[in-house]
């Protein structure tokens, strides 16, 4: 019994990681109908970002509650302004090509982020009183991430029966604020209105007066800007930070997100926790090498008995 | 029965002049002139694929004119972006009913319903200084690259405008602005639905909506957008004789209360006849026939074109 309810607790904190990266991808479908694969490797940029951000402020500063939420905002401001260019540059000028154009570009853009992130690039710049600027992207090899939270354990059921660590409550309350936040934006507020009536039909709703190319460009910074709070927590969890993490945690998003209905805000937030509770049984109670197997496994299994996914609707293509 | 004509002195709201839309080989729409002032009443009829809609398109900025110019409030808006051109006061209905239809019967009308902003690019020293260095630093890049770079830096603005002065950044806050803009709005639309008589389905799901409270609504939306002239494409398809007459009524009505210039596709002629002060007749997308319903339905180009081919038939001369 104990045993379950910690697996529950794990289950959860690492689900409502999956969701919120998630929603960044279920937000872009839901006004595009674009799969932005490059949103992992947003993510994994503002991972850097707050890694840079982390090892600037120095061992005392990053640990503190002001560092703590510098490093947040400044990945995700960041990555919402790299969210802004990637959309700006790589989609809006195909916004009128063929769905599979800005497929490909999608890809093509997360393989650039992955492996771009790995040369070995750099410069060092002179300021003037013998400091030093210098600038290089990260390399290839992974680096630890800094403790910005230190792990405490904050709750000891039994005799360590049950273990609830620090990390775990607040990167789960971090996230459920987060996912407020967005429940709050899209349901009511002006912007939240003008997304779901672009999603719905992006030609009509510019005609009814909606700048739909700003709506746009603001959803694709807003889902950056989530995937790099998610990306953080993560980290925090993982103590590391690599270029393909990415990769990874944007499939095992995606994943989540059509379990749960892509295009589906409350979709993608149950798609991410039942896909996180399912990998921690499975590691919990079978085998660790059989994680991903079981998590595509479940994402076929829902598919074959929910073809829309748990919360989706399957539309007739109209023609 | 039908209102006075009136000569009203003031600026046309909306003009045609020679537009002609091409699509490859194919002439949609040739020549195509009009003039709607504030307090017309105008009909666009002809047989199936005249071009109708094709002109509804090329005046909304669907399409841009292959030649020809549109003007909408004395300003020239070939080749501008749908939204820009309906703040300018240009709103429409579509034909097969396109609501938002996932979005309450509110939402759909407050969706339209813009907030009185400021103008935040112009006027705004930071922001124009910001535009000139992007354009400067761009303009190493030869004319071209200034160009792109002033782009940029206006897209940028227009971007952090948007959050900070639009109030999609204050309804994060819940700031009192906020609440009172979202408040006005929330009222704008509820006076409208009232007048569209669609009170008691505010809060239904568009699509759960009968057929003739449809079109009502979609009316209800194009006028959230405070236009000054309203495009109503087919109104009456698919009403019944009680509807339609309540229909020729309430379109009267709205142009006398919201004072604006209407221009009416429509099928029905009992209908176009009833209510337009004056007639444009198109057929295989060029003008065949222009006046006052009298004039027109004893054109004999009319009568060859449009009645002779396809009414007479299937209405045994009801004309």
């Amino acid at each position: 019994m104990a045993q379950l309810l910690q697996h529950l607790i794990n289950g959860l904190a690492a689900g409502t990681i999956y969701a919120l990266v998630a929603l960044g991808y279920t937000m872009v479908y839901g006004v595009l109908k674009l799969i932005n694969f490059a949103h992992g490797d947003v993510m994994m940029v503002g991972v850097y970002m707050g890694y840079a951000t982390a090892i600037g402020l120095g061992r005392q500063a990053q640990s503190s509650l002001w560092g703590v939420a510098l490093i947040f905002a400044a990945a995700m401001l960041g990555c919402a302004l790299l969210g802004f260019f990637i959309e700006r540059f790589a989609y809006r000028p195909l916004r009128e090509k063929p769905r599979l154009t800005a497929l490909i570009t999608a890809i093509g853009i997360s393989f650039a982020l992955s492996y771009g992130f790995q040369l070995d690039l750099g410069f060092k710049l002179p300021l003037p009183g013998g400091y030093e600027l210098s600038l290089a992207l990260p390399g290839a090899s992974p680096r630890a991430f800094p403790e910005i939270i230190r792990p405490t354990e904050w709750l000891i059921i039994g005799d360590r029966d049950v273990v609830i660590w620090n990390w775990q409550v607040i990167s789960f309350l971090i996230a459920l604020g987060l996912m407020l936040v967005l429940q709050y934006l899209v349901y009511r507020t002006r912007f939240g209105r003008a997304m779901r009536a672009v999603s719905w039909d992006h030609r009509v709703a510019a005609l009814m007066g909606i700048p739909t190319d700003r709506v746009i460009a603001l959803t694709f910074m807003l889902s950056s800007a989530l995937a790099a709070g998610a990306g953080l927590l993560y980290a925090i969890k993982d103590t590391s930070v690599s270029p393909l993490m990415g990769l990874y945690v944007g499939l095992k998003a995606f994943v989540a997100a059509v379990i749960g209905g892509i295009g589906n805000v409350p979709g993608a937030v149950v798609g991410g926790l039942v896909l996180g509770l399912v990998e921690e049984f499975v590691v919990g109670y079978a085998a660790s090498t059989w994680r991903d197997a079981v998590a595509f496994g479940f994402l076929i299994l829902v598919l074959l008995v929910k073809p829309g996914g748990l919360f989706g609707r399957v539309a007739a293509e109209k023609v | 029965m039908s209102a006075p004509v009136q000569v009203t002195p003031e600026a046309p709201m909306l003009e045609a002049a020679g537009v002609s839309i091409q699509f490859g080989g194919l002439k949609a729409l040739t020549d195509f002139n009009l003039t709607i002032r504030q307090g017309d009443l105008q009909g666009l009829i002809g047989p199936n694929g005249a071009g109708k809609s094709t002109a509804f398109n090329a005046l909304t900025g669907v399409y841009r004119p292959t030649r020809g110019d549109v003007r909408v409030a004395g300003q020239r808006v070939n080749g501008w972006m749908p939204h820009r051109i309906n703040h300018l006061g240009l709103a429409r209905t579509f034909q097969n009913i396109r609501l938002f239809r996932a979005l309450s019967v509110l939402d759909n009308v407050k969706v339209a319903c813009r907030a009185e902003t400021l103008s935040h690019q112009e006027h705004w020293l930071p922001a124009s200084l910001f535009i000139a260095a992007l354009r400067g630093v761009g303009g190493v890049g030869g004319e071209k690259g200034a160009r792109g770079g002033q782009r940029l830096g206006e897209q940028l603005i227009e971007q952090a405008g948007a959050l900070v002065l639009q109030g999609w950044w204050r309804s994060l806050f819940l700031t009192p602005g906020f609440q009172a803009e979202e408040q006005r709005i929330t009222e704008r639309a509820d006076a409208l639905l009232e007048v569209m008589g669609l009170s008691h389905r505010r809060n239904e799901e568009a699509r759960n909506l009968p057929y003739g409270e449809q079109r009502r609504l979609e009316i209800a939306r194009a006028l959230g957008t405070q236009p000054k002239v309203l495009l109503l494409d087919e109104p009456a398809a698919g009403m019944n004789t009680r509807e339609k007459a309540d229909l020729m009524v309430l379109i009267r009505k709205l142009r006398d209360q919201f004072s604006l210039g209407v221009l009416v596709i429509e099928h029905d002629m009992k209908l176009v006849m009833g209510i337009c002060e004056r007639i444009t007749v198109l057929d295989h997308g060029e003008m065949i026939a222009r006046g006052a319903p009298d004039e027109v339905r004893n054109d004999r180009k009319v009568i060859e074109a449009y009645l002779g081919d396809s009414y007479l038939e299937s209405h045994g001369g009801a004309a």
